[in-house]
């Protein structure tokens, strides 16, 4: 039996019937997957997104801690440094004052030994002095001299004075 | 862009189109006009009035389009996997596509997944029956109330080459936009849009309801059914030669991607009209 | 076609007369309508030369439905052809 290509029969609900089944079957394996596919993809983007987010803001905020830690740090050195600088400063200066003190010091020191050798030394003459006057003024009692025997006495006693004090 | 063929492709090629211009000047003769053109082959069911003749053709390509697609989503579910295989790939796209084009168009968000439904399962049948149309294959003819069987000489007949799916399907989107509507809007407030601006306007409000059907099937008809007939006169002219493949890859595959994406596309608009408030 | 009656060769040339009628005042309207969409999408690229694939493809779309009612006029003369 034929009929013309422009036609209306029973196919059509029969095509009817196979859409629906069609629709169901596409429902049940290509849509919901797809669409659940789809959802879950987009869920598991964001949370990557967010983490991303968070470690970027977390690396964003160590690294200005980081920073401001490296600032703190230069200052820290800085100030070491100058500190370090002053103290050698002081200290040098500390040191001079110091050699100096103790050069004046000894300085003193022998000038007042120099001093008392001095003091000494004119006692000890003034003691030597005395001893030969008196031995003098006794060899002149006791004895009898005559005046060259005198004068070579005097002379030699004085040459021994002036080497002692030489001395 | 050039193209370098190697000797063998050469010796090949130029064997090819030698062989292919004997059998063409063999068969200028031979080739007659295409019998039972624009008949189509009817099967009578007891059944009363219209509903008693069917199509076998129809029924026996939407079984094999219904199998192929079936086997597709199948395939589909079995290897989902999140990170797409090229397979897996192609679907996702034509299917966010459509999801996109229903998310944009759809106003009210409860209707945006059945709507999605409806019109992926429109596009990718009717895709996939156009695509088949484009491809040469076993056609069949009927001449003198006898079966007879075109090898390779038409394309397979495609479903939507047949009034009565495009009709069904134009009619059951007018039927689904309506249902949306009522299920929307309720009953009363559904019935007070035929008389929007007064109810002189009632007639024409529901030609232009009746009309959309009308023109959204015969759309979709007159591309397939009548590219067909054309192609195949075309290539009676041309005795097989070099035109038909030109055509029928322009009228399957160009011409029937575009059409079943108008196909959705209006299904998607008619229903977002009546879902507008 | 020898034993036509006058009436039955007056039928078949106005069937195919009709038929070439049909299909060639049908085609105007498309013809002219696509070109209208066909001016406005070229003159939408020469304005938004980085929209050019979006536009093609609804050019290509809406040309697609302007094309109906010239392929409703393919039909008719089909049928009045064949039948």
């Amino acid at each position: 039996m034929t009929g013309i290509f422009v036609n209306f029969n029973g196919t059509s609900i029969l095509q009817l019937m196979s859409f629906f089944l069609l629709m169901y079957l596409l429902i049940k394996y290509l849509y919901r997957p797809f669409l659940n596919l789809v959802d879950q993809r987009r869920n598991d983007i964001q949370d990557e997104y967010e983490k991303a987010e968070e470690a970027r803001k977390d690396a964003k905020e160590s690294k200005k801690k980081s920073e401001f830690q490296l600032q703190e740090l230069d200052e820290k050195i800085s100030k070491m440094y100058n500190e370090a600088k002053e103290r050698v400063k002081k200290y040098e200066e500390s040191g001079k004052a110091r050699i100096q003190k103790e050069i004046e010091s000894t300085m003193e020191k022998a000038r007042r030994e120099i001093v008392e050798e001095r003091l000494r030394a004119e006692e000890s003459l003034k003691a030597k002095v005395v001893t030969l006057v008196i031995t003098l003024t006794s060899r002149l009692i006791q004895k009898d001299l005559d005046e060259k025997l005198k004068r070579e006495f005097l002379m030699s006693q004085l040459s021994k004075l002036g080497e002692e004090n030489e001395k | 862009m050039k193209v370098k063929f190697s000797k063998g492709e050469k010796i090949f090629l130029s064997g090819f189109l030698v062989v292919y211009v004997i059998i063409a000047i063999w068969n200028l003769n031979k080739i007659e006009f295409p019998k039972g053109i624009g008949e189509v082959w009817q099967v009578k069911v007891p059944l009363p009035s219209i509903l008693g003749t069917l199509n076998p053709i129809t029924i026996i390509m939407t079984a094999v389009i219904f199998l192929l697609i079936t086997y597709m989503a199948i395939d589909f579910k079995r290897h989902l996997t999140k990170i797409p295989s090229r397979k897996q790939a192609g679907i996702e796209t034509v299917l966010s596509f459509v999801y996109e084009l229903v998310e944009d168009v759809i106003p009210v968000k409860e209707f945006v997944r059945p709507t999605f439904y409806i019109s992926a399962t429109l596009f990718l049948f009717i895709l996939f029956s156009n695509l088949l149309g484009g491809i040469p294959g076993i056609s069949f003819g009927v001449s003198n109330h006898h079966l007879i069987l075109n090898l390779f000489n038409d394309t397979w007949p495609s479903p939507t080459g047949d009034l009565n799916t495009n009709v069904t399907y134009a009619v059951m989107v007018l039927f689904i936009s309506h249902i949306f509507a009522i299920k929307l809007k309720g009953f009363k407030t559904w019935m007070k849009g035929f008389v929007s601006p007064n109810p002189i306007m009632l007639p024409m409000n529901i030609i232009g309801e009746l009309a959309k059907p009308v023109s959204h099937s015969l759309r979709l008809f007159g591309n397939i059914a009548g590219g067909g007939i054309m192609v195949l006169m075309l290539s009676y002219l041309t005795k097989y030669t070099i035109v038909p493949v030109v055509l029928w890859g322009f009228f399957g595959f160009f011409v029937g991607t575009v059409q079943a994406f108008v196909f959705s596309m209006l299904a998607i608009a008619y229903i977002s009209v009546q879902l507008e408030q | 076609m020898t034993d036509l009656t006058m009436a039955q060769a007056v039928a078949e040339a106005a069937k195919y007369i009709g038929a070439g009628v049909a299909m060639g005042i049908g085609a105007i309207g498309p013809g002219i309508g696509e070109g209208h969409i066909g001016q406005g999408a070229m003159e939408a690229m020469g304005r938004q030369p980085e929209m050019v694939g979006t536009i093609t493809a609804r050019m290509l779309l809406s040309q697609a439905v302007a094309e109906s009612t010239g392929l409703y006029s393919l039909l008719i003369a089909f049928m009045i052809l064949l039948f």
